[in-house]
């Protein structure tokens, strides 16, 4: 049996040393690539450190002097060099319209340009990146088409780009969504149109399928003095999505106006209590006798954030509001305190006079 | 006796073949692993990250819970919440569940963050132990503290998800620190994907060695004592190609409690954390994929590679131990709660291939490793042993152990590099090859006393000590 053993150990040996040879290659190889990605990567960093105080140098002088004598040398390749030279800059706070100068006194705008035609999407995604510091007018045309491009990332990038711009094209909103049928940006599609100076095009989202596009909607129709905007969010008080509706809640708040506060009693007897607490929170922003006779009624809910709300919003008109508190003192002495409390901390991080003024509404 | 000794050697014969076996396996699982996490990672990094923080987006941002169970962490607590008021995220909710601590935990948040007593109601979803105070701050409004009696862990993790509120909650070590942009980043699988994202994992990382200012952490580097320096390696290895591999396949069996989002109102629903293990983290994700696959709805637990969380590892044998023990013990108690699903088709990848290798590979791994240097001994002293494989074997092995732990600082240095200096890039070379002399044998017999210590029913945490997180200028 020991014989035996020996036998296939050494029948085994015969396989595994070929295989040992061949992971120590591996391994060596894998150690050089490493010990060179090192090295590259020191030499960059030192490259970096000679470029950041080349620049420095550079803007002691109030940033007059040749923009020239600060670019990489030619001889550098353009595309690290110009990675560099950009992080360089943003980390100097250097202004934008700067950066665009020395942007456009060099040949990297053109070769960004060149790049917005390439067919590997990482190539046109760097160039769109880069070129929202120059803003070139012809540029918005090929910035717009790039939105419905096949790539996700260039398309996240152009409508970035277009938003930093402050430049909207006429895009339509909803044919925007539309072309994004496997994956809605809806954060950087929102920050784009919300860029938009007219804001009818908001009307279509809430009509739409999709919960999250009808709670876009919802937040921003919230705008302060958008009056027209009140009968929409009347409409979104009916919603399904309870989110909606708390969006909707907050919006009013938002707008502020009296003519809010009918809608808001509404929301304030929703069936969600998240939905009350946040119109109990939206009528602390619209000072008036019926805020208060509401809040009064939602300091007795069945749900303590509701009633905390409701303190918390009668604490903001001051005397009178306090008044009202104070009918419910009995009740919930805790309670009061806090939402007293959450009262002033709102006013001490808004610097305002609590029961004055209008105060940002929490959720 | 020649018929005892042909017996035994009958037997080495065949645990021999076994071993080869098993080890064979276990490599190929890796090196697959590796290929995976390889394609993750460059998946990772062609993506562009989504700044939600923009104006009106800012308030679409779903709700965040951060719950932060903290015992005995009178060192680090307040330097890990204020790591966390830095967050760049808009609707956060910091809610730090002091379990019943015997320092003065609740006494350091009290002071340093101005806590007022206040009434609020839980909404007792899940069960936990009673709670004493519930406590705001009054620097920051966002800040809740539960004081209430000991019950572990993941006790306190459920009495913070009573009193969340928020859509999300993100479950953290009070030894951590959390970058800035950790939560935007960790909550973009959330946002974009089409399925149902019910669990998000980030990476950790030590922060021993670390230059540590205020709450940030401002040089990564890596610590000079030796045992910290070791586990950098692992904690690397661990999560660069386990688990982005394994997330690659949906079949993340694990998101480390230190540093792991979900989605509140289905943790809830499934009972919040189970209270009787040790591995709760562990447990929660497995029930998590249980429950999904159960419902047949398309769901995805991801790992990102990129937003960071740093702790403080132990730098002493004694406190190391301890950990890797309890590590073992929550393994097995999380496979064997769930013992159905391993090899189980209904639960597609994660129940035929996940939890099958955590099994067969990580549970009963210290078990084969630990046996097979007994082995080794006993034929070696019974000179059954053929000199010239047996070195041959050993060396494979060691190879093979460097070439996964090379490989991982492959895939750190050509796509996330948190490690600037260039020595601190040798001494983690250093590491991976010093690693397997020593500390993975020590390591093997940790966790096989883990292993003995769960058939023994031990459900002891171990004490951890604690130091402050500020680095010495």
């Amino acid at each position: 049996m020991v014989e035996l053993l020996q036998n296939f150990q050494t029948a085994l040996g015969s396989f595994v040393l070929p295989l040992v040879v061949a992971i120590c290659g591996l391994l060596f190889f894998i150690i050089i690539v490493y010990a060179t990605g090192v090295l590259f990567h020191l030499n960059m960093r030192r490259s970096r450190e000679k470029l950041k105080r080349k620049v420095a140098r550079y803007f002691k002088d109030d940033n007059t002097g040749p923009i020239k004598e600060v670019l990489p040398r030619t001889q550098d390749t353009p595309y690290d060099r110009r990675d560099d030279f950009l992080e360089v800059l943003r980390e100097e706070n250097i202004a934008p319209e700067k950066i665009v100068d020395i942007y456009q006194e060099n040949r990297f705008y053109d070769q960004d340009k060149t790049d917005l035609s390439s067919r590997a999407w990482w190539r046109r995604a760097q160039a769109l990146h880069r070129l929202k510091y120059v803003s070139p007018e012809g540029l918005q045309g090929k910035l717009a088409s790039l939105v419905y491009d096949s790539s996700h990332e260039v398309r996240l990038i152009a409508i970035d780009s277009l938003s930093y711009l402050d430049r909207v094209p006429g895009l339509d909103p909803i044919e925007l969504f539309e072309s994004f049928p496997e994956k809605l940006d809806p954060f950087l599609v929102i920050k784009l149109l919300t860029l938009k100076p007219d804001k009818s095009f908001l009307l279509p989202l809430i009509d739409s399928e999709k919960p999250r596009l009808r709670r876009a909607g919802a937040t921003l129709l919230g705008q302060p003095d958008k009056l027209e905007f009140l009968p929409l969010l009347d409409k979104l008080t009916e919603d399904e999505d309870s989110q909606v509706r708390r969006r909707t809640a907050e919006s009013l708040g938002r707008i502020g106006d009296l003519e809010a506060l009918s809608i808001l009693q509404r929301t304030s007897s929703d069936e969600e209590s998240v939905v009350r607490e946040v119109s109990a929170r939206s009528l602390g922003n619209i000072s008036h006798d019926d805020s208060i006779k509401i809040l009064d009624n939602l300091a007795t809910d069945n749900d303590f954030k509701v009633r905390l709300a409701a303190f918390s919003s009668l604490a903001r008109f001051g005397e009178v509001g306090r008044k009202a508190i104070g009918n419910h003192w009995g009740e919930s002495k805790k309670l009061a305190r806090e939402a007293i409390f959450e009262s002033y901390q709102v006013s001490i991080t808004s610097r305002q006079e609590p029961g004055s003024v209008k105060t940002p509404v929490r959720h | 006796m020649r018929l005892s000794g042909d017996l035994l050697a009958g037997f080495v014969l065949i645990y021999n073949s076994l071993v080869l076996l098993y080890f064979f396996s276990i490599n190929t699982g890796y090196l697959i692993l590796l290929g995976l996490s390889g394609l993750e990672l460059r998946y990772h990094l062609k993506r562009r990250t989504v700044d939600i923080c923009q104006e009106e987006a800012c308030e679409l941002a779903p709700d965040v819970a951060i719950v932060v169970p903290a015992y005995n962490e009178k060192a680090t607590i307040s330097s890990s919440l204020a790591s966390l008021q830095e967050l760049e995220y808009p609707n956060l909710e910091l809610i730090v569940v002091n379990d019943g601590s015997t320092d003065d935990t609740i006494k350091e948040i009290k002071e340093k963050f101005k806590l007022i007593p206040v009434a609020r109601e839980p909404e007792n979803a899940v069960e936990s132990e009673k709670v004493r105070e519930v406590y705001k701050s009054v620097s920051d409004e966002r800040i809740l503290v539960i004081d209430k009696e000991n019950g572990g862990k993941a006790d306190a993790l459920n009495a913070g998800l009573n009193y969340s509120r928020s859509d999300l909650f993100l479950a953290i070590d009070a030894d951590s620190l959390v970058e800035k942009k950790s939560l935007q980043r960790l909550i973009e699988p959330y946002l974009t994907k089409d399925t149902n994202v019910v669990g998000i994992g980030g990476i950790v990382r030590v922060s021993n060695g670390c230059t540590i200012k205020g709450s940030e952490v401002v040089e990564a580097r890596t610590p000079n004592k030796l045992l910290p320096l070791i586990q950098v390696m692992e904690y690397i290895r661990a999560f660069l190609f386990g688990r982005t591999g394994w997330s690659r396949i949906n079949s993340l069996p694990i998101i480390s409690g230190a540093f792991g989002l979900f989605k509140t109102d289905l943790v809830k629903k499934m009972g919040g954390y189970r209270t009787d293990t040790v591995g709760e983290d562990m447990d929660l994700v497995i029930r998590l994929h249980k429950y999904m696959r159960e419902k047949g709805e398309n769901y995805t637990i991801s790992f990102i590679p990129d937003p960071v969380c740093w702790t403080q590892v132990p730098s002493s044998m004694k406190v190391l131990s301890r950990q890797r023990n309890r590590w073992q013990r929550g393994l097995a108690e999380a496979l064997t709660y769930n013992w159905k699903m391993i090899g189980n088709p209904k639960y597609g990848s994660i129940g035929l291939l996940g939890l099958p290798f955590f099994f067969v590979f990580e549970l009963l791994g210290p078990l084969v490793e630990v046996s097979g240097y007994v082995v080794f001994i006993v034929s070696f002293f019974m000179g059954w042993i053929n000199l010239p494989f047996a070195i041959l074997f050993i060396t494979l092995a060691l190879v093979y152990g460097i070439l996964l732990s090379v490989s991982s600082l492959l895939l750190e240095e050509f796509t996330l590099k948190r490690y600037n200096d260039p020595l601190d890039r040798v001494k983690l070379l250093g590491m991976a090859f010093l690693e397997n002399f020593g500390y993975r044998q020590l390591h093997a017999l940790w966790r096989l006393k883990g292993l003995i210590d769960y058939f023994r029913r031990s459900s002891s945490w171990g004490e951890m000590t604690r130091e402050s997180m500020e680095s010495e200028d």
